[in-house]
């Protein structure tokens, strides 16, 4: 091992040991999970689900969790050289023989990389070439809303929040185990756990065009497969004893989630709409969390996270609790997802306390027009507004992200990002306090990706080739030197479109894709859209199909067998008022009706 | 460094293959965990006064570490080493810590372990021959690029025993100006013996620092 360890990268996201992690003596641990993680140590670890998660599953002493990541392609290769199947972090026992493997699925460019973990293992990818003997393997996570192209894979799907569900079904598959029944009948009765998707028992059939005909499930399987959430978010699982890690992961501090969903109804955004209802912790919650997480850690840093921090109705006591005892510790507080609505002298006054970083916003659209059929209800003169207090309080890098390619996007309104970002520009002329070091502006565009559960889910993307046009007229557009302009790779999102909008005959190509040498494909240099554009034709399957098609609003969608809880006739209505340019105010305005509050009539929404 | 505290430390066991930038985090956080606070440094950007002496090579143990660090306080309680041993990662361990006397530009040697595996009984008699000559002229690779450096100056004491599956290098080996790795004693021996066969692989330990008239430093 150790002559292993010295061939590869940053040998220490392999080896386990550090502080705050679960050893436990396996004579008093009745069931093994494996908590995978389908990218590499430092991303996994900087993922708040895994660390909820990992600390929910260990507070039951019968229950060992352990981490998982995939490893780097050096390690990978060394691993395979020297027969050593993938293990987890604190053990270093091989997985296959646990009893559970667990999959967070956060986004769909991760799918290579859980099959390339599976064969690791040293177990078959496909769930009906695995014995009943082997680990059950299930998954959860954002992109589980669809969870139709990973089904050939994986035994059994969480659907939404995982703190209560995953334990119903690890205990339901302990007492099937030591009763004897196979695998399958195991599956029959966790079908039956509200929130639990188990795929096999669902048949899909299409007809000449290749859209779907009918979804079927079996007898005792749900019709429809309805997200569990955590209903009182404030007493919910918070990781005060986090692991810390002994090297540098990308998100290496102490994250506080403020709360979950979120009230704005953003008509592109997923997480949006698959995280309702919104549910916030009370600020003495959060601020005697973020304190005991800060000191039990050792981390210089603690930031803020949700779907809309300014949003948050106790931001500014929550943030004056936590700056008391972060100034005289020498710990910083970071602030992201601001709104570039209601940022304010207050809010700006606390973000600077302890160290001034980069500012972002997202108006995600140039004009008003576009931004209404968005429901990105920002206003042009209150971004500016946001930026002349930043300016004026010496802010002097500000970062601004724009979506191209959403729908009823016209030249105009490309044109449009250009014209905004020389506002901002001139704004910063008028009015920043700091004229001497000059101001960096960034504008920074991507590819729109049709996603499941939202408003947008049956609109096409727009193709590459109408992507890059776009981004060369909004490049050429920007004449000022003061911007630079970045725009997101066309080919990552147009593989994304279709992974997100998948069936289960995509399954294929993901394997194809796979064994093609895929692995690692959310990373840059492993990605390859070739390879990717073979696979799909070897299957017999157009990504035109996938990405570009506008669906027809009574077509049967792939991922109809789950709800998040907001109805059908919601998001169709939202669909239809974002072509006819009309908003919907937020849920603090009004209650707009999505089907939530019907859903989980025990939760009151964003009291 | 006034008010420093100096501490010996041991970095073994999975903790070996933390870098020696990723150790300095690791300490800096075991201090917050600890409760202990550290003197930041004055500035724009202020960080821990904080200085590990000798960097360890990836992938090495060691049982005689040195770190000095200013107390934001002045001084350390009795329990210090205590309750820092119950914020540490696994493998590092502080052993002792004390006012320091002496500078580190002080140490001149440093003693270490050095294993080599080996499937195949090895033979040593060349290699102890070799660190009889007057002179083992090796190349070192620095960031500079590559320097030469004379093993039969800067290394002392330089043993091997056969043991099962490999071999036991022990050595004093100069600590700085220059820094000799111990890797370059295989490197020696690849050169200088013939057929010398490369180990599986290669571990080593710190074991001990020694000013220049070979008394233990501290």
């Amino acid at each position: 091992m150790h002559q292993i360890l010295m061939s590869v990268q940053k040998p220490a996201r392999y080896t386990g040991g550090e502080y705050n992690q679960v050893v436990k003596d396996l004579n008093n641990v009745e069931q093994r999970i494996a908590l995978c993680f389908p990218d590499t140590y430092e991303i996994g670890m900087s993922n708040l689900g895994m660390r909820i998660l990992y600390g929910v599953f260990n507070e039951r002493p019968d229950i060992w969790c352990e981490r998982v990541f995939a490893p780097w392609r050096d390690m990978e290769q060394q691993m395979r050289e020297h027969g050593l199947p993938l293990f987890a972090l604190e053990s270093g026992d091989p997985i296959r023989e646990f009893d559970v493997i667990a999959f967070s699925l956060g986004y769909e460019m991760a799918y290579t990389t859980v099959l390339d973990m599976i064969d690791l293992a040293g177990l078959p990818v496909r769930v009906g070439d695995r014995t009943d003997e082997m680990p059950l393997i299930c998954a959860g996570g954002t992109v589980c809303y669809n969870p139709e192209p990973m089904t050939d894979f994986i035994d059994l799907f969480f659907i939404g929040e995982g703190e209560e569900v995953d334990l119903e079904v690890f205990d339901l598959y302990r007492k099937c185990r030591r009763a004897g029944m196979t695998k399958a009948a195991f599956l029959k009765l966790a079908a039956g756990i509200p929130g639990v998707y188990v795929p096999s028992l669902y048949h899909v059939s299409y007809d000449a065009a290749g859209a779907i005909s009918a979804i079927s499930e079996e007898d005792g399987a749900p019709a429809v497969v309805r997200k569990r959430i955590v209903r009182d978010f404030d007493r919910s699982y918070f990781p005060v004893r986090t692991i810390v890690p002994s090297t540098e992961i990308v998100h290496d501090r102490v994250v506080l989630e403020l709360f979950r969903g979120c009230i704005r109804g953003c008509r592109f955004c997923q997480a949006g709409y698959v995280y309702r209802p919104v549910r916030a912790k009370k600020p003495e919650t959060l601020t005697r969390q973020g304190i005991a997480a800060l000191e039990g850690s050792g981390y210089e840093e603690i930031t803020l996270s949700s779907l809309s921090t300014s949003d948050y109705k106790g931001l500014f006591p929550l943030c004056d609790g936590l700056l008391d005892w972060c100034e005289p510790n020498h710990v910083s507080l970071s602030l992201p997802s601001l709104r570039a609505d209601n940022f304010s002298v207050d809010l700006m006054k606390r973000v600077q306390k302890v160290r001034k970083s980069g500012l972002t916003f997202a108006p995600e659209a140039g004009t008003q027009r576009l931004r209404d059929v968005i429901n990105k209800n920002v206003k042009e003169e209150d971004l500016l507004n946001s930026c002349r207090i930043a300016f004026e309080g010496g802010w002097n890098t500000l970062k601004l992200y724009f979506m191209l390619g959403l729908p009823t996007e016209t030249d105009e309104d490309v044109i449009a990002i250009a014209e905004l970002a020389e506002k901002v520009l001139s704004t910063w002329k008028q009015c920043a306090a700091q004229k001497n070091r000059g101001l960096r502006l960034t504008v920074s565009t991507s590819l729109f990706v049709p996603k499941p559960h939202t408003p947008f889910q049956w609109e096409g993307q727009i193709t590459s080739e109408e992507y890059l046009r776009r981004v060369s007229l909004l490049k050429s557009s920007l004449r000022s030197r003061a911007i630079v302009y970045n725009w997101h790779e066309a080919e990552t999102s147009l593989i994304e479109a279709v992974l997100a909008r998948g069936d289960r005959r995509v399954g294929r190509v993901i394997e194809s894709a796979w064994r093609a040498g895929g692995g690692l494909d959310s990373w840059s240099e492993y990605f390859s859209l070739d390879r990717w554009l073979s696979a799909m034709e070897e299957e017999g399957l157009d990504p035109r199909f996938y990405a570009n098609r506008e669906i027809p609003e009574g077509q049967i969608l792939p991922w109809n067998m789950i709800t998040a809880g907001v109805t059908a006739d919601y998001l169709l209505k939202e669909r239809h008022a974002a072509h006819e340019g009309v908003v919907t105010p937020d849920c603090r305005k009004k209650c707009t009706d999505c089907g939530i509050r019907h859903s989980y009539r025990e939760v009151r929404c964003d009291e | 460094m006034n008010e420093a505290v100096r501490v010996l430390f041991e970095k073994t066991g999975l903790s070996r293959y933390i870098s020696h930038l990723d150790l300095q985090h690791t300490l800096q956080r075991a201090f917050s965990r600890a409760a202990i606070s550290v003197r930041h440094s004055n500035g724009f950007n202020p960080h821990p006064l904080m200085t590990i002496a000798l960097p360890l090579p990836l992938g090495y143990e060691s049982v005689c570490e040195i770190m000095d660090f200013v107390p934001e306080n002045g001084a350390v309680s009795d329990e210090f080493i205590n309750v820092m041993n119950g914020a540490l990662p696994a493998g590092i361990r502080f052993l002792e810590a004390y006012a320091p006397s002496r500078k580190v530009s002080e140490i001149r040697w440093i003693r270490t372990e050095g294993f080599w595996r080996y499937e195949t009984e090895p033979c040593i008699e060349e290699l102890e021959e070799l660190f009889r000559r007057t002179a083992i002229p090796v190349d070192k690779k620095t960031k500079r690029g590559i320097s030469q450096i004379d093993l039969a100056i800067d290394s002392q004491e330089v043993r091997f025993r056969k043991c099962e599956a490999g071999i036991r290098v022990t050595a004093l080996l100069s600590a700085q100006s220059p820094t000799v790795n111990p890797d370059l004693i295989l490197k020696a021996a690849e050169r200088y013996v013939p057929d010398f066969p490369v180990p599986k692989s290669a571990l080593y330990r710190r074991m001990e620092l020694f000013d220049k008239d070979n008394r233990i430093f501290r």
